[in-house]
């Protein structure tokens, strides 16, 4: 990856050098690498002693945090605003567009939007089930399967996206986003009801009460349970805001509360 | 971490403080922070084979240097001392946005390198970094790069200035929640400087405020100042 130096000035080498940084650190970014394992760590080991060396190690490091910086920026950019390559258009299920096709639910006290009648019904003859995409299917299996030092962390990155809708929903800044999310994750069985309390991008403030299907069938914990939630919820009010937030769950069903509580960071 | 890393620091510590520990320097202008860190650090590392990072977003290297030589800071050749702005100058990049980006990677990158060997790190100071990137932005990172510091188990010290007058910064109640320590250095009304720890988890400590000296010898503790 880097040129050879025989018949390059230290200037020539050095300038090289920097190019090779920037490519990496653009490259581990696009592609959502981790850089502390593996190959690219190796491979940015190398980089960074030959910039010491060079006497160029903290440009370096300007460098590959910049393309980083520009490469995930990118990335997002593809997962939030067109399909995956390869992927087929998700079939879907006639009782999931009946769904889509009610009319909304009017707000109910503080707005939250309660299940209605049918539903409710439903859920009692029926057990209550969790669908993930086919995509995030494939990510999940991929990562059992993946040979690695890597390995846990690839499969615990992949099972916290495991609720990701991005193939059904635009990531687009604006509450829209965040609404959209929550109605797939409704859709697909993640959440029951839900309410978007405080939306503010300018105060950096949000917060959503939501009747969470994994802390109902958890057991009872002391701590917030939904961290699947939470990272789709962040992923959602990222795009939403326009910038990177942190969301927490302040309380959980699995802690004996009627509602989990989400808010920002 | 060593008490005696600063002259007189055992008669306010009494124990040692644990390494992975994120500590956060506050006082107004002229209250020696930058001073502070330098001492700590430079007397840490000096004849061992530890080294440590010193990255300074808001005064220039050389300033920095100048100012340490006063306080007859004796900078080891293992302390790094990075300037953000001379890095973006000469690579000319106008941006200000990437300086969080850039202070996770010298941290990661230190670490590659130098690995257990990389003991101490400090950022001269949170309050440019938010001036640059905004506060919004910069606080909904810092939990992240808070719980990097501590699995590299880092000793890191952040450099905070504070709106002189005020003894208490409301403006910092999130990050003196999230740190592990806070050390507050002030100047009380006669001009005398003085150093008072607020905070420091898993480690017993004074909570009088004591004078801060620059002696002959550098930055030393004095005794406890009278109310």
């Amino acid at each position: 990856m880097f040129p050879k130096k025989s018949r390059m000035s230290i200037e020539e080498q050095k300038i090289a050098l920097l190019e090779a940084g920037e490519t990496l650190g653009y490259e581990v970014g696009l592609k959502g690498h981790l850089d502390n394992v593996g190959k690219i760590v190796e491979k940015k080991r190398a980089l960074l002693k030959k910039a010491r060396d060079l006497g160029v190690l903290e440009k370096m490091m300007f460098k590959y945090a910049v393309a980083k910086e520009t490469g995930t920026k990118e990335r997002r950019l593809s997962i939030y605003s067109k399909p995956k390559p390869g992927m087929t258009v998700q079939p879907r299920r006639t009782e999931r567009s009946k769904v889509a096709e009610r009319p909304a639910v009017e707000p109910g006290p503080r707005g939250l939007h309660f299940e209605d009648e049918e539903r409710m019904i439903t859920a009692a003859t029926r057990p209550e089930r969790i669908g993930i995409s086919p995509h995030a299917l494939i990510n999940l299996i991929e990562a059992i399967d993946a040979d690695s030092t890597a390995k846990y962390q690839r499969f615990y990155e992949v099972l916290m996206n495991v609720a990701d809708v991005s193939d059904e929903v635009p990531y687009i800044r604006g509450k829209e986003t965040l609404e959209k999310v929550l109605s797939a994750l409704k859709r697909n069985g993640w959440i029951s009801d839900y309410a978007i309390e405080i939306f503010s991008p300018a105060r950096n403030e949000l917060y959503i009460l939501l009747g969470s299907t994994y802390a109902k069938y958890h057991e009872r914990s002391r701590r917030p349970v939904c961290r699947i939630l939470t990272q789709a919820i962040e992923r959602a009010a990222s795009s939403a805001f326009g910038r990177e937030v942190r969301v927490v769950e302040t309380k959980c069903m699995a802690q004996g509360f009627n509602k989990c509580e989400f808010s920002t960071f | 971490m060593t008490e005696d890393s600063i002259l007189g620091l055992s008669r306010i510590i009494q124990t040692s403080i644990p390494s992975d520990s994120v500590i956060l320097i506050a006082g107004g202008p002229g209250t020696l922070k930058s001073g502070f860190v330098g001492t700590y650090i430079s007397n840490a590392i000096k004849g061992t084979d530890m080294m440590g990072v010193y990255l300074t977003v808001e005064e220039a290297k050389d300033s920095l240097l100048r100012n340490w030589k006063e306080l007859k800071i004796q900078v080891p050749d293992s302390l790094k001392i990075i300037d953000f702005r001379d890095i973006r100058r000469e690579l000319q990049q106008t941006e200000d946005t990437h300086a969080l980006s850039f202070l996770e990677e010298v941290i990661s990158s230190e670490q590659l390198l130098g690995g257990d060997k990389f003991r101490f790190f400090a950022l001269d100071s949170l309050g440019a970094l938010y001036s640059m990137i905004g506060r919004d932005a910069v606080r909904s990172k810092l939990f992240t790069v808070f719980q990097k510091l501590k699995e590299f188990g880092l000793t890191a010290f952040f450099i905070y200035e504070e709106k002189r007058g005020f003894e208490y910064d409301f403006e910092m109640a999130d990050e003196a929640f999230l740190t592990d320590g806070i050390i507050k250095l002030g100047i009380t009304t006669k001009g005398s400087r003085f150093i008072r720890v607020e905070k420091m988890r898993a480690c017993k400590h004074s909570m009088q405020p004591h004078h801060l000296d620059v002696g002959p010898h550098g930055l030393s503790i004095l005794g406890p100042r009278l109310e």
